[in-house]
């Protein structure tokens, strides 16, 4: 009689990994074995169970907070609207509410709100040309930055010898270049790495 | 639903909608393997999580050669034993079970083996493999979770861990004969 089976020849039978000849050895020897006959059953039994082992399920929305964790969503510009228009009707009603309990009556609300908005309406083109001035006064001083820096270059460039410039602007640009590339690959990881 | 091979392709080339659907399709398997490895809801979601973030920050190193299922999944073993490491659990080692010499089963049949599985209720019997499932050293628990619960071939579990498949076959083995004399002693 064939030697009885070993414990990794039942389960490669039972998972159908046997090559078909060593499974009729196997089917032939089990048939008159009752000892590796029931070895066989309590594995085909244990192999029916594991198959069958309740799964665990993602909860609804877990894959949208992955993908919120990845890519941290931008408000869109409608929703800036909505919220901005939300915020303004807001405190129209704060105010409205507030004059009502201060016992002003509904004709007098309306009159003062509507002088107010023509006095602030009053005001805007003196702020609108104000800012513009402001504007251009910022714009000025950067022009002139940039022209004493043009000139710093110059003095510069007639300093020092050429070939000092060639290595102190390569330098310059691979420091440029890296300090750039540093921060874009910071920003990646704190977007990818933030719950 | 497309090939990973292509919706990598187009996740690298910014689709979020592409990684969306790698999300989708692996969350329940990742949940599966960590749930099964330290049977913890709250960790397993976390993990989970870390996983899919992890891997969108490595996605550009990905090797089309490879199956990216194992890619994925050499990702969530390799994070596994990091967290282990930091809460200084005992972890194991990739090429040898933790077992002792008492505990590493008999490949061969011993004569009058019980016939315990045979009596219990097929329920009764998942419930027990569940629990026997975390008494059995981890190295050998996560071969069998990759083969019966993720579904893997050998040759898949083999090239995750860098083990050759004659070696998984064994180890899942002995895993399952550790599960059934944890439900002999237990009966």
């Amino acid at each position: 009689m064939r030697k009885c089976l070993h414990v990794d020849q039942i389960y490669l039978y039972i998972e159908s990994e046997l090559p078909p000849e060593e499974k009729e050895i196997l089917e032939s020897h089990v048939s008159s074995c009752s000892k590796c006959r029931n070895a066989v059953a309590e594995r085909e039994r244990l192999h029916k169970a594991i198959q069958t082992l309740p799964l665990w399920d993602a909860p609804p929305g877990f894959a949208e907070k992955v993908m919120d964790s990845i890519f941290p969503q931008r408000v869109s510009f409608g929703r800036w609207i909505g919220t901005t228009l939300s915020g303004i009707s807001i405190a129209c009603l704060t105010l409205l509410v507030f004059y009502i309990l201060s016992g002003q009556n509904f004709s007098n609300i309306f009159i003062s709100f509507f002088q107010n908005l023509l006095s602030s309406m009053e005001t805007f083109p003196l702020l609108l040309a104000k800012s513009f001035k402001l504007i251009f006064l910022l714009s000025k001083f950067a022009f002139q930055f940039i022209a004493y820096l043009v000139k710093g270059i110059s003095l510069w460039i007639s300093i020092v010898s050429p070939g000092l410039q060639i290595i102190l602007t390569v330098l310059a640009i691979f420091f440029t270049a890296s300090f750039f590339f540093a921060l874009k690959k910071g920003l990646l990881l704190e977007n990818t790495y933030e719950k | 639903m497309l090939d990973d091979k292509k919706l990598i392709r187009e996740a690298l080339k910014g689709s979020q909608e592409a990684f969306e659907m790698i999300v989708r399709k692996y969350q329940v398997p990742l949940l599966n393997y960590f749930g099964r490895m330290i049977n913890d809801r709250e960790l397993t979601l976390d993990l989970t999580q870390e996983v899919f973030i992890k891997t969108y920050s490595a996605l550009h190193t990905y090797d089309p050669v490879f199956k990216f299922s194992t890619w994925l999944f050499k990702i969530a073993s390799n994070h596994l034993i990091d967290y282990w490491r930091k809460k200084k659990i005992e972890t194991f080692s990739g090429d040898r079970p933790k077992e002792n010499n008492k505990t590493a089963p008999l490949f061969q049949i011993p004569d009058g083996e019980p016939s315990v599985i045979k009596k219990m209720e097929l329920s009764e019997l998942r419930r027990r493999i569940e629990e026997a499932l975390e008494k059995i050293p981890s190295s050998l628990r996560e071969l069998f979770v990759w083969r019966h619960v993720n579904e893997f071939s050998y040759a898949e579990i083999a090239e995750i861990k860098g083990m050759p498949v004659g070696t998984v076959k064994n180890r899942v083995f002995q895993a399952k004969e550790l599960i059934r004399k944890e439900l002999e002693k237990n009966s």
